[in-house]
């Protein structure tokens, strides 16, 4: 055999925990309220992880997102843990994430985690207004919050970023930024803040349908957007995609960057996604390779004792498909897209840029220039999606 | 044995909707050459789209075998007409091919426009009217009524009107009957040398044209040679015959029948309906009386969406003309659209259907620009240049005066919307009215009108104003002086050629502003502002803009599940595929049409 001499790559891993107390009306990502599986999905997951452990040579970054991994003990978390040590080199300076919920969260839990590894958390805060988490159904309320931001100080962990969502029904702008403000007297290193979206199959969207609320129109939603960047900026946070600020580069999420910057990543547990590039190991050179698990914690399971892979759909991406990818997701991004590494990557004749909605996006002050790279500003970060689209020269 | 006594030659006319073609699958069905299995409604508008109209553009023909009271048997042929005022000359060579007309009018409508012209058309060729009033079966038929308005407004005996259901078949044997009875067998002399009519024409993959003819003299089999009398151009006969629901082969044609003649002609453009068919070596001495050569009135171009499919837009319009002779095109291109064609149509409706097939038909996607009429310029110079493309308008400076084509236009209307119809008809330049009333409550309205002003956005207005209750009809008089200036579309200031307009002076500035208004109506939001401007020369005359997108983005794009946006993405690029980019604004297809739309209800 010849061709696969190169040693697979460094990749990302993403662990899907689909366990929560209650699903939340707005979240579309899959997950159960049985807590009788959780041994089980340990154990299933540490299987996949052998199955798939040759894709990569190591981890600089892992991600244990949900779903609610709060839910796990810590022991669960060593089990994890202790079996992506077991399967793939983690390196040193590897940034390793759990995704927490404010409510119980306790000191002896958060500084386990630190001593198993976990570098950074994510903390699912969401709203500091009474009204806003009842509409949203959270089960904790602000002094919740504050006291959870205390706690992940209190047991060590620096590298903390908080989710907030804005734009929810009935929310005043002066208000959202003052929470803002309380928030960042704590200084976290990041944010994720969300526009409230309604997905299709959540309880929000099928109240939504039913006209039991409305949501902001789209010049809320953009001063909201304006005023946040602008808040967050003036802070010192940097707004490095379209709902990630980080206090300083190194405070970015240098997992969910490898999404954008089509870098190879392995998702496991049920619904989670994987995607190598073209080039590496496991795929052939011509194409990438996404795939996706099922959606369901039972069949997940089940394929894994019956030696399958719990896979419910792969795709593979020509070149073209590539680019067009590659071109939306690094719009999402402060850093833009460096059309020469683009074209490179992808072939000049896969990527098809028109040059005069570039020129008109960069005079309307959607876009910089910055020699070869096309950056967006805050108002082209707004408007990324779109902006992709009108670039994309191409009849395909 | 061939016995012209045992032949009648007729048509049906009838104003739109009458029930032409409902009555012509009643005698169908009667006549027994179909069975009620196969049977399908309006077996004459065999197009898809006239199907769905409800109006024939092409005309057919059926012959009708009928064992009438006297107990002989008939042949019945049935020449159907084109439905429509754009097709009126085609109308008049089916005409000259029968004896006699059914007139159809509906119970409950009574005489319109179109009734009235097609009489007109009928009387012109001499023919024996039937007048049959139809849909007696509806609640609000007015038989009575009717009958008053068919000796007041057609000068007819109403007794002799027939009366009939063509939906429910009730009367419809009377009307065979009928036939037989009142209208004349053909004349003519087979022995004389041969004089065909064409009435019509069709493209058959397999054969080549099908020539439609009526013989007037002589005969005319398989391995004559023929000569087309307009061209000279002379072709051996491959096989005659008569229509039944399909061809049907025969020995020979003999005068005072109606039939097909194949000839080995390759293309339809080469026979043009009207002319004369006779033998190369003992021709007729002169063609028979009426041709004349169709000629387009309104002009449009048409563009692929997509550049790469202008090799199949080439190939299907090719292909489209085989079957429709009154079609012209020619090579056309654009700053905006880049290449295209420019074509003429018969009228409004013509290209409203030669668009519709180009599409369904030849899956392409279009752009058709706005239609214009063909204007005349008499330059200082003394040279006159005749323009029916805005793309061609003459350097102003070197325009001494213009001329636009005039029609007159006949309308028939209850007496109660007379003076909204009069404003209408004022509204676009309208002159030297001549009211006529026919019978109580209803008016005949003249106006001579240019006919740029009828293919603005006439039909609908006069069919709103007049709540339906109006009909129409034109005809092409002459040209008249005007004041002409060329309105163009800036989108964020640049022109948009394919949207020019040749437009009245003192219209340009409401036309402009309409046109900006249509656009910033069709036009979706994209991420720029978008100014759009109507101008004359280098002076803006109107202006309206599409406020941008503010924010566009998903807020969520990661836990790896890129597969979802890109599909999303993937939909978006696609609709755009559906619009054309004009410098970095994306302009949909509907845009090109809708600047001729105006909001004045």
């Amino acid at each position: 055999m010849t061709g696969i001499t190169e040693s697979p790559p460094t990749g990302g891993l993403y662990i899907h925990f689909p366990f929560c107390r209650a699903k939340c009306p707005y979240c579309h990502f899959y997950s159960i309220n049985n807590l009788d599986y959780l041994d089980e999905f340990i154990e299933g997951v540490s299987k996949e992880m052998g199955r798939r452990a040759r894709l990569f040579s190591a981890l600089d970054t892992v991600y244990i997102g949900g779903g609610s991994p709060s839910l796990m003990t810590l022991s669960h978390l060593e089990k994890i843990l202790g079996a992506v040590g077991r399967h793939w080199r983690v390196v040193e300076e590897a940034e390793i994430t759990v995704e927490v919920t404010p409510e119980g969260l306790d000191y002896k839990w958060l500084t386990g985690a630190g001593e198993l590894g976990v570098n950074r958390l994510s903390l699912g805060i969401q709203s500091l207004q009474a009204g806003i988490l009842s509409f949203l159904r959270r089960r904790h309320d602000a002094a919740d919050a504050l006291k959870a931001l205390e706690a992940v100080a209190a047991a060590g962990f620096v590298n903390v970023s908080v989710d907030l969502l804005y734009g929810v029904p009935g929310q005043d702008l002066e208000e959202w930024l003052r929470d803002l403000e309380k928030i960042l007297e704590t200084s976290p290193a990041h944010l994720s803040l969300y526009e409230l979206t309604l997905e299709r199959g959540t309880e929000l969207w099928e109240e939504h349908r039913r006209g039991l609320f409305a949501m902001p129109g789209e010049e809320t939603a953009a001063l909201f957007f304006r005023e946040t960047s602008r808040l967050l900026t003036r802070a010192g946070y940097e707004h490095y995609e379209v709902s990630s600020y980080a206090r300083g580069t190194s405070r970015r999420c240098r997992h969910n960057l490898r999404y954008w910057r089509h870098e190879p990543y392995l998702g496991l547990g049920p619904s989670a996604h994987s995607f190598l590039p073209p080039g590496g190991r496991d795929a052939s050179p011509a194409v990438g390779r996404r795939w996706w698990n099922v959606s369901d914690v039972d069949e997940y399971l089940g394929r894994l004792r019956s030696g399958n892979f719990p896979v419910e759909e792969t795709e593979e991406l020509n070149h073209r498909s590539l680019a067009f990818e590659a071109l939306f997701l690094a719009l999402r991004t402060s850093d833009g897209l460096d059309l020469e590494g683009w074209r490179r990557r992808y072939g000049e004749e896969n990527c098809l840029l028109n040059d005069r909605v570039l020129e008109a996006a960069c005079g309307e002050g959607l876009l910089r220039r910055e020699g070869e790279r096309i950056l967006p500003t805050t108002m082209g970060l707004a408007l990324a999606d779109r902006l992709a689209v009108e670039l994309w020269g191409g009849t395909a | 044995m061939h016995d012209v006594g045992l032949i009648r030659n007729f048509s049906i006319i009838a104003h739109i909707d009458h029930g032409k073609s409902t009555l012509a699958d009643r005698l169908i069905q009667l006549a027994g050459i179909v069975d009620e299995r196969t049977f399908q409604d309006q077996i004459l508008d065999n197009m898809e789209i006239e199907r769905e109209r409800g109006i024939t553009i092409k005309s057919q023909a059926v012959a009708l075998p009928y064992v009438a009271a006297d107990g002989r048997s008939y042949t019945l042929n049935l020449i159907d007409t084109p439905g429509h005022v754009d097709f009126s000359y085609e109308v008049s060579r089916a005409l000259a091919s029968c004896e006699g007309v059914l007139l159809v009018i509906d119970a409950a409508q009574g005489v319109q426009a179109q009734t009235v012209a097609n009489l007109y058309l009928a009387l012109e060729h001499d023919l024996t009217i039937i007048p049959v009033i139809n849909k007696i079966d509806l609640p609000a038929a007015d038989i009575p009524k009717v009958k008053g308005q068919i000796a007041a407004e057609l000068g007819l005996d109403p007794e002799e009107a027939l009366l009939c259901s063509a939906k429910e078949g009730t009367g419809v044997e009377a009307v065979m009957e009928e036939i037989v009875r009142r209208i004349p067998p053909p004349g003519g002399d087979e022995n004389k040398p041969l004089a065909a009519l064409i009435f019509d024409a069709q493209y058959d993959s397999y054969r080549g044209t099908v020539i439609h003819v009526r013989l007037f003299d002589g005969t005319v089999a398989a391995g004559d040679v023929i000569r087309l009398f307009s061209t000279g151009a002379t072709y051996r006969v491959e096989e005659v015959g008569h229509f039944l629901l399909h061809r049907q082969k025969r020995e020979a044609l003999r005068a005072g029948e109606v039939g097909y003649v194949i000839a080995g002609i390759k293309t339809i453009a080469d026979v043009r309906t009207g002319d004369t068919i006779t033998h190369d070596e003992r021709p007729c001495p002169r063609p028979l009386a009426g041709f004349r050569e169709s000629k387009p009135v309104v002009f449009a171009s048409i563009y692929p969406i997509a550049a790469d499919d202008y090799e199949d837009l080439a190939a299907a319009l090719e292909k489209y003309k085989l079957n429709d002779a009154s079609f012209v095109y020619e090579k056309d291109s654009s700053a905006a659209l880049g290449h295209g064609f420019r074509c003429g149509f018969l009228g409004l409706l013509h290209l409203e259907v030669v668009q519709e097939r180009l599409e369904r038909e030849y899956d392409l996607g279009i752009i058709l620009t706005p239609p214009s009429v063909r204007y005349r310029f008499l330059l200082k110079s003394g040279e006159v240049v005749e323009v029916d493309n805005p793309a061609r308008y003459p350097d102003p400076a070197a325009i001494d005066h213009a001329e636009e084509p005039y029609i007159r236009a006949v309308m028939i209307l209850p007496d109660r919307y007379l003076g909204a119809v009069m404003k209408l008809c004022r509204d676009k330049r309208g002159e030297n009215p001549h009211l006529h009333y026919p019978s109580p409550g209803r008016v005949e309205m003249t106006f001579e009108m240019p006919l740029a002003e009828v293919i603005y956005d006439f039909y609908d207005r006069f069919k709103s104003v007049t709540q339906g209750y109006g009909s129409f009809d034109y005809e092409l008089i002459d040209y008249r002086p005007s004041r002409l200036v060329l309105l163009d579309i800036l989108v964020n200031g640049e022109r948009v050629d394919a949207l020019s307009q040749i437009v009245h002076r003192d219209q340009a500035r409401p036309r402009g502003l309409t046109a900006c208004e249509r656009l910033q109506e069709e036009i979706p939001r994209q991420m720029f502002k978008i100014a759009i401007q109507a101008a004359i020369g280098s002076e803006i005359i109107a202006r309206t803009t599409i406020s941008p997108f503010r924010k566009d983005v998903t807020a969520k794009c990661y836990g790896g599940d890129i597969t979802r946006k890109r599909k999303l993405l993937e939909k978006q690029k696609k609709g755009k595929k559906r619009m054309k980019m004009i410098g970095s604004v994306s302009i949909p297809q509907s845009a090109f049409l809708a600047v001729l739309k105006s909001d004045s209800p």
